[in-house]
C-alpha cells in the first residue's frame, strides 16, 4: 500500500522521495520484455525509413534484435538491468530522431547479430576453450605490430 | 675491462699494419691473436696523457683519438670507422696537442706518453670550421630530397661544428653518378671521400671492385669500369656513407628516417642470427638495418638479410584455404579450415604420419609441432633439405664449439666441403679478418673465390684421407695451438655423411684439434631453424625408419622437401607464409606469420638463442605459428597444455634449457670422440665414401627460403649477377623474363 502510493508519487513527478531504482525493478521483473516490445513496436518504422527493406525484413530485424537481448539473458542484477535498459532506452531515442544513419544500423543490427548467430550455431555449447576463442577471433594475446 | 683493453690494443695493430704497403698481402709471421693476448695486459702496457687538462690511462699504442674517447670528449669525424683501418683524409678529427706546429689529425696519430691534447680551443674551433667550408664547397644543398637526411653525419656536424655563413661563389662541381648494382645507389655528387665504403670493400668483403680514381678535385669513388659491386656484403657502404653518396636503391624516395619505428630483432636469412633492427612504418618494413653486436655479427648483415624484405609483401597467404573436391581452393574462416585438417586426419594411424620443419621455423612452432605429433603417436618428424637422421645426442656434435667470435683465436682454419661466402657471409668475413691477423686456411670442396686465399686440399673425401696420411697442411694443423676444422651444410646431406664424420673425427683427433680449454669443432648450418630442431629433437624417431608410406603430412613452411617425402594421395597441410612450393601442393593451406611478425626463439649455428620480435603486424587473417599448432590440437582433441607465449617458451625451456637463456651461448661438453667410437661400427657399415667431390648446400645465394624467393630485389640480384654488369638488372624488361622462369621453376 505504502509502496504503491509513493510509485504514484514518483510517476506524477509529486513527493519528496521517490526509491531507488532496483526497488521497482524487483517487483517488475519482466522490465526487460517490456523494453524489447518497445523497440518492436519502432521496427517497422525503421525498416521504412532507414530504407532497410532492400537488405532486411521485419521480421528478421526482430530476430537480431532479440539476438541482441538474449546475448544479455544471464544478467540477473536489476541494478545492471536498469543501466542497460536506459542506455537501449537513449539508442532507440537516437534512431527514432535519426541521430542515427544507415550505416550504422546495417552494423549494429544486420551485420553484427548474423556473425553472432553463425558463431552461435558453430559453438553451440560454448564447448570451445578460450584460447580457441580467441584465436578464431584474432584478437586476444596475439603479438602487436605497429 | 683487461681483456677489452687488450682487444683494443690487437685491433690497433691491425689498424697500424694496414697502413702499411702491404696492405693487401699481410702475410706476416703469425701473430697470437686475440683470445691468446687476453691473459694479461700489465699497467705497465698504459701510459698517461692530459686531455683539456684532465690526465687519462690508455693503452700503448692507442690513439689521440682514443685517448679523447676515453676522457669521454666526442671527437667529429668521417673517414674514421672502428671496424676499418684508418685513412686520416677527411681532416676533420683535427685536434691541438701542445708542442705541434700545427693541429693534427687524431684519429691517425699515436698517443704518446705525457701528450697534452686540447680539444676546446680556438685553433682547434677554427679548424673544424675550415674543414667543414671546405667539405661543403662541393657538397650539392640536396639534404631535402636525400635519402641520408636527418641522419646524415655532415648534416649534423655542420650544424655543431661549421661556420654561420658561406664564402663560397664559385659553381661546385658535379661526379656523375656510377650504377653499383641492384642495392647501392650512389649519388657521386654527395661524396666527400672519406673512403670508408673503398676500405671497406677490400678489407672486409675482401673484393676489390671499389677505388678512388683521379687526384685533387677530380678524385672520384667507382668501379673503375662500369662494374657490378660483386659482394654478399655490399650493403653495408651504405651504413658506412656518412652522408647520402651511397644510399639503398630499393628503399630510395620511400622514406624519411623520422617516420620509422625501430624493432630490435634478428635475421634469419641465414644461420648466424645477425642482430638487425627492423624499421617499419604502419604495417610496412621499410628496410633492415644491422645492430652491433661482437659476438655475432659485428657491425653487417648480409645482402640477403637486409634486402630481401620486400618479398614479405609478395605472394602471402593471408586466408585459410581448403582444396575443394574439384581442386580448386576457397577461401575459409579458421574454424571451417581447422576441421577441415581434423577430417583430414580421421582413421590415419600415428605411424602414418609425418610432419616436416622449414628453414624459417622457430622453436616454438616446432615443440608444439612436435609435442602434437608425439601426442597422435607420430615420431615421424624431419626438418626439410636436410639430414634427417643427423645425430642429435652429442651437442658438440652439431654446432660450431669454437663460436663466431672465438674462430678469430684460431691459427690454423681448415674448411670442409663449405662455402662460407654463401651460406653465412657475415662469418666469412669473420674468417678473412682472421686471415689479416696470419691465420693459416685450407680447403677441402670445389675451389671457390672466398674473398681470401687459402691452400687447397682437394676436392672430395679422397682429399680427405689423404691428409690423414700425412700432408703438409695436416703438420701445420698439428702443430698449430688453436687450430679450428669448419664442416659445411653441404656434407652433412651427403648420403655417405657418417663415414665422412668418422674421418673428419679422425682428423681432429690426430690433430688434437679439440683441447683443454680450445674446442676447434665447428659445424656450420645454412638455414635459421636447423639448430634448434636438433636441440628439440625434431628428428624421427627409432620406429620411423619402419613406418609405413604417411598419408597425412604436415609442412610446417617446408618449401624444400624432397618430392619422395610426400606421396601422391597423402592428405597434406601447409602452414605458411608465402604461396611458394609446399602451398599449392597442400589440401589445407593455414596462413602464418613471418618473422617480422611475431616473437620467434631461433638459435644459430654457434648455439646462441636470440627472439625475433613483432615489427609489423600479420597479414589478412594469419596468426602466430605455435597458435596455429595449438588450435589444431584442440580441433583434433588433444589439446597442448599450453596457451600464452610464456607457456609454450617454459615448454621450449623445460625441452632444452639454454633456450630459456636468450643472448647466451651455452657451450656443449666435447663428447664426440668417445660417441664416434662407440659408433665405429655403424659408419663401418655405411657405405664406402663416394668419391663425388664436396659441394655447398647453397646453390643460388639470393634465393634460399619462401621470402628470398618472392623478393624481386633478389631475383634482380641473381640476374645482375649472371651478367656481371650492372645496368641489366635496372631495366625491367631485361630482368622481367628470367624471374618470371624462375618463378615457374619454383612452383
Amino acid at each position: 500500500m505504502v509502496r504503491a502510493t509513493l510509485l504514484s508519487l514518483a510517476r506524477s513527478g509529486q513527493g519528496l522521495y521517490t526509491q531507488p531504482e532496483q526497488h521497482f525493478a524487483k517487483a517488475t521483473p519482466n522490465k526487460g520484455r517490456d523494453f524489447f516490445r518497445e523497440v518492436c513496436r519502432l521496427l517497422p518504422w525503421t525498416v521504412n525509413n532507414y530504407k532497410l527493406n532492400e537488405l532486411i525484413t521485419v521480421k528478421e530485424l526482430r530476430s537480431n534484435v532479440h539476438a541482441l537481448f538474449r546475448q544479455n539473458s544471464h544478467v540477473t542484477n536489476p541494478g545492471v538491468i536498469d543501466v542497460m535498459i536506459y542506455k537501449g532506452r537513449e539508442e532507440l531515442e537516437m534512431v527514432s530522431l535519426q541521430h542515427k544513419q544507415r550505416h550504422h544500423l546495417i552494423t549494429e543490427y544486420v551485420a553484427r547479430p548474423q556473425e553472432l548467430k553463425r558463431q552461435l550455431a558453430s559453438n553451440p555449447q560454448g564447448s570451445r576453450s578460450k584460447f580457441l576463442e580467441s584465436f578464431y577471433s584474432g584478437a586476444a594475446g596475439m603479438s602487436q605490430g605497429v | 675491462m683487461l681483456s677489452k683493453l687488450a682487444r683494443t690494443a690487437s685491433r690497433s695493430r691491425v689498424q697500424q699494419n694496414l697502413l702499411l704497403p702491404s696492405i693487401l698481402l699481410p702475410q706476416q709471421p703469425f701473430q697470437s691473436s686475440a683470445v691468446t693476448s687476453q691473459q694479461a695486459a700489465p699497467a705497465e702496457d698504459h701510459i698517461e696523457v692530459k686531455v683539456n687538462g684532465s690526465p687519462v690511462q690508455i693503452p700503448k699504442g692507442s690513439t689521440v683519438m682514443q685517448a679523447c674517447d676515453a676522457a669521454g670528449i666526442d671527437i667529429p669525424r668521417f673517414c674514421y670507422h672502428p671496424k676499418l683501418s684508418i685513412a686520416g683524409n677527411c681532416r676533420m678529427c683535427l685536434v691541438e696537442v701542445e708542442k705541434s706546429p700545427k693541429p693534427v689529425a687524431s684519429c691517425a696519430m699515436p698517443a704518446a706518453p705525457n701528450m697534452n691534447i686540447k680539444t676546446d680551443t680556438d685553433l682547434v674551433k677554427k679548424a673544424r670550421e675550415g674543414v667543414m667550408e671546405f667539405l661543403l664547397i662541393n657538397h650539392p644543398l640536396d639534404c631535402p630530397i636525400c635519402d641520408q637526411g636527418g641522419e646524415c653525419d655532415l648534416q649534423e656536424q655542420s650544424m655543431h661544428f661549421g661556420s654561420d655563413r658561406s664564402r663560397f661563389t664559385e659553381m661546385k662541381r658535379s661526379v656523375h653518378d656510377k650504377n653499383l648494382g641492384p642495392l647501392v645507389k650512389t649519388v657521386m655528387t654527395r661524396c666527400i671521400h672519406c673512403t670508408r665504403c673503398v676500405r671497406f670493400a677490400t678489407e672486409v668483403a675482401g673484393v676489390q671492385d671499389l677505388g678512388m680514381v683521379g687526384r685533387g678535385k677530380d678524385s672520384e669513388i667507382g668501379t673503375y669500369i662500369d662494374k657490378l659491386l660483386t659482394s654478399e656484403l655490399s650493403g653495408n657502404v651504405i651504413d658506412l656513407c656518412p652522408v647520402g653518396a651511397l644510399t639503398s636503391k630499393p628503399a630510395a624516395f620511400t622514406y624519411r628516417n623520422w617516420e620509422l619505428k625501430n624493432t630490435e630483432t634478428i635475421d634469419v636469412s641465414d644461420a648466424q642470427g645477425t642482430n638487425t633492427r627492423v624499421d617499419s612504418r604502419g604495417v610496412e618494413v621499410m628496410r633492415i638495418l644491422p645492430r652491433l653486436n661482437e659476438d655475432v655479427n659485428e657491425e653487417w648483415l648480409s645482402d640477403k638479410g637486409r634486402f630481401q624484405y620486400d618479398g614479405l609483401k609478395q605472394q602471402r597467404l593471408n586466408v585459410p584455404l581448403v582444396k575443394g573436391p574439384d581442386g580448386a581452393f576457397a577461401p575459409k574462416r579458421w574454424p571451417e579450415a581447422l576441421e577441415a585438417v581434423a577430417q583430414g586426419l580421421q582413421g590415419i594411424a600415428g605411424n602414418e604420419m609425418r610432419a616436416i620443419a622449414g628453414k624459417l621455423s622457430d622453436a616454438e612452432s616446432m615443440v608444439a609441432l612436435k609435442d602434437l605429433m608425439n601426442k597422435l603417436g607420430c615420431g615421424n618428424l624431419t626438418s626439410e633439405g636436410g639430414f634427417p637422421d643427423l645425430d642429435a645426442d652429442v651437442r658438440s656434435n652439431y654446432v660450431a664449439n669454437t663460436t663466431i667470435r672465438g674462430i678469430e683465436g684460431a691459427d690454423v682454419i681448415l674448411l670442409i666441403g663449405t662455402n662460407p661466402r654463401i651460406e653465412a657471409p657475415v662469418y666469412n668475413a669473420r674468417i678473412r679478418k682472421t686471415w689479416l691477423e696470419g691465420t693459416q686456411i685450407g680447403l677441402v670442396g670445389p675451389e671457390y673465390d672466398l674473398t681470401y686465399p687459402y691452400t687447397h686440399l682437394g676436392e672430395g673425401p679422397d682429399a680427405l684421407a689423404a691428409m690423414l696420411g700425412g700432408s703438409d697442411f695436416f703438420q701445420k694443423l698439428q702443430e698449430a695451438q688453436h687450430p679450428a676444422v669448419v664442416l659445411g651444410p653441404g656434407i652433412l646431406s651427403r648420403p655417405d655423411r657418417d663415414t665422412i664424420l668418422q674421418q673428419v673425427h679422425e682428423l681432429v683427433e690426430k690433430a688434437g684439434v679439440v683441447k683443454e680449454d680450445w674446442n676447434g669443432y665447428n659445424i656450420l648450418h645454412d638455414a635459421a631453424s636447423r639448430v634448434a630442431a636438433l636441440d628439440l629433437g625434431f628428428l624421427p624417431s627409432a620406429r620411423a625408419q619402419s613406418a609405413p608410406k604417411p598419408k597425412f603430412v604436415y609442412l610446417l613452411g617446408s618449401d624444400d622437401y624432397s618430392e619422395e617425402d610426400i606421396p601422391e594421395d597423402a592428405f597434406v597441410v601447409y602452414q605458411g607464409t608465402h604461396g611458394d612450393r609446399g602451398a599449392p601442393r597442400a589440401n589445407v593451406i593455414l596462413p602464418a606469420a613471418a618473422y617480422v611478425e611475431k616473437e620467434g626463439t631461433f638459435v644459430n649455428f654457434e648455439g646462441r638463442t636470440q627472439r625475433t620480435k613483432a615489427a609489423v603486424p600479420m597479414v589478412g587473417d594469419s596468426r602466430e605459428d605455435w597458435r596455429i599448432i595449438r588450435a589444431v590440437s584442440e580441433v583434433v582433441g588433444r589439446p597442448l597444455p599450453y596457451d600464452t607465449t610464456d607457456g609454450v617458451q617454459k615448454r621450449l625451456a623445460d625441452v632444452a634449457p639454454h633456450l630459456g637463456k636468450v643472448d647466451a651461448v651455452e657451450s656443449p661438453i666435447w663428447l664426440n670422440g668417445e660417441y664416434n667410437k662407440a659408433f665405429a661400427e655403424r659408419a663401418a657399415k655405411a657405405a664406402e665414401a663416394f668419391q663425388q667431390p664436396f659441394s655447398s648446400s647453397i646453390k643460388e645465394f639470393f634465393m634460399t627460403d619462401a621470402i628470398s624467393r618472392s623478393s624481386q630485389v633478389m631475383a634482380r640480384c641473381i640476374q645482375s649477377r649472371k651478367t656481371g654488369h650492372p645496368k641489366s638488372a635496372t631495366h625491367p624488361g631485361a630482368f622481367g623474363q628470367d624471374a618470371a622462369a624462375h618463378a615457374a621453376a619454383d612452383m
